[in-house]
């Protein structure tokens, strides 16, 4: 067998562009070419809503009244200009509600935008999502490598055990080069008709899609008449709710917890939605995987509609039309909406009165 | 430059060696997904 290389030349050219990789990472950081605001324009769309979440983190300064953030079952799950403007008839003035959506579940990445958005703007409630019953990824988000380059956000990952530190250093070599090219030539993305649809849609996704191919049939379907509190877990309404108690990750658990002490010390109220997926359609309660507030010591309402309830009287097919997949598709999201922004509005309202 | 030339020794390869082991440590620890440049989202 020849010899990997012939001279020491080569050896050492070698390793010297393997090393130039390995630590590309580490001087991008530290030469501070890399603008956090372009990162996010970089993102190709069908990633997520990037390229509206950057405008909205580093464009904007006005106060955000609600923010929904989460994976995309929220993202396409909530009408959120529905939200605003029952939200804004509540306060008696324009309310501004926006949602942060991207594919894949990410800890990291929802710590890591709501904290950026949080040292520029006031957010006055937060809800998120939770990670449900099969999201038990002990990995960064697949796609860290684009929106996390090195240097941004390191504090957040001290305390990680080295093996998933590795990982995201992994992700950023991996996302080193590319972020390079965009230093040297510009690569941000021109406004597309999708991100117009986002701006329009206060930043969610309206999917118009059948259930798994099936054509879309637009359904109008009135939502059950329930009241706020029996959306909201309490003492009296817990045996709507269901908690798997399914364990979340070391990887989860870490940000789970950066995000509800960045909200606990910036004072950012926060509820949780429950967001039922199709499988769960005929499930008389709500599944969570376990009760958050007491995993992590803070306050934070669990609002959910039990998806036996939220389709009583429906059949498959009409079922079907709600959903693209597992996901909700613009009729589900339609019908979830109007379900729950009570109990939404009353949680906003509760933690008004208490800040006063 | 002469020295350059010849074929690298145990020491040169060691170095490049301790390279590969790292760059393929760290191309193992990362999701399968971030090296799909074909990556269509499917859900969750």
């Amino acid at each position: 067998m020849d010899p990997p290389f012939t001279s020491r030349w080569q050896a050492y050219g070698f390793a010297l562009t393997l090393a130039f990789f390995l630590l590309l990472p580490a001087g991008l950081s530290r030469s501070g070419l890399v603008r956090r605001q372009d990162v996010y324009q970089r993102i190709p769309e069908k990633f997520g809503a990037f390229s509206y979440i950057g405008h909205q983190i580093f464009d904007d300064s006005s106060d955000i009244d609600i923010l929904f953030l989460g994976s995309s079952v929220l993202w396409l799950g909530i009408d959120t200009p529905y939200v605003q403007y029952e939200l804004s008839r509540q306060l008696g003035r324009p309310a501004n509600v926006i949602t942060f959506g991207s594919n894949w579940r990410g800890e990291e990445l929802n710590y890591i935008l709501l904290s950026e958005v949080l040292q520029r703007r006031k957010v006055r409630m937060l809800v998120i999502t939770m990670p449900l019953s099969h999201q038990s990824t002990n990995l960064p988000h697949p796609q860290s490598f684009r929106w996390l380059p090195h240097g941004d956000n390191q504090a957040a990952l001290l305390g990680l055990p080295l093996r998933l530190r590795l990982a995201l250093y992994g992700e950023q070599v991996l996302g080193a080069p590319r972020h390079l090219v965009g230093i040297i030539r510009s690569d941000i993305q021109e406004k597309t008709d999708f991100n117009r649809m986002l701006v329009s849609l206060r930043g969610a996704y309206r999917v118009e899609a059948g259930y798994l191919g099936a054509p879309f049939v637009m359904q109008k379907t009135k939502p059950p008449e329930l009241s706020a509190r029996s959306m909201i877990y309490s003492p009296e309404t817990q045996r709507f709710f269901n908690f798997t108690q399914q364990p979340l990750s070391p990887y989860q658990m870490h940000f789970l917890r950066l995000t509800t002490e960045l909200t606990r010390n910036s004072g950012v109220p926060v509820a949780i939605l429950n967001i039922p997926l199709s499988r769960q359609r005929r499930n008389a309660a709500v599944e969570e995987r376990m009760h958050w507030s007491e995993v992590f010591g803070l306050e934070m309402p669990i609002i959910g509609v039990p998806p036996a309830t939220l389709f009583r009287g429906m059949t498959d097919l009409e079922i079907n039309r709600c959903f693209s997949d597992e996901h909700m598709n613009l009729n589900g999201s339609d019908l979830l909406t109007r379900t729950v922004t009570p109990a939404i509005l009353t949680v906003y309202e509760e933690h008004a009165r208490r800040s006063q | 430059m002469k020295n350059m030339h010849a074929a690298p020794n145990r020491f040169d390869l060691a170095i490049v060696t301790i390279l590969c082991v790292i760059a393929v440590v760290l191309l193992l620890s990362i999701p399968a997904q971030s090296l799909d440049v074909n990556l269509v989202y499917k859900g969750f």
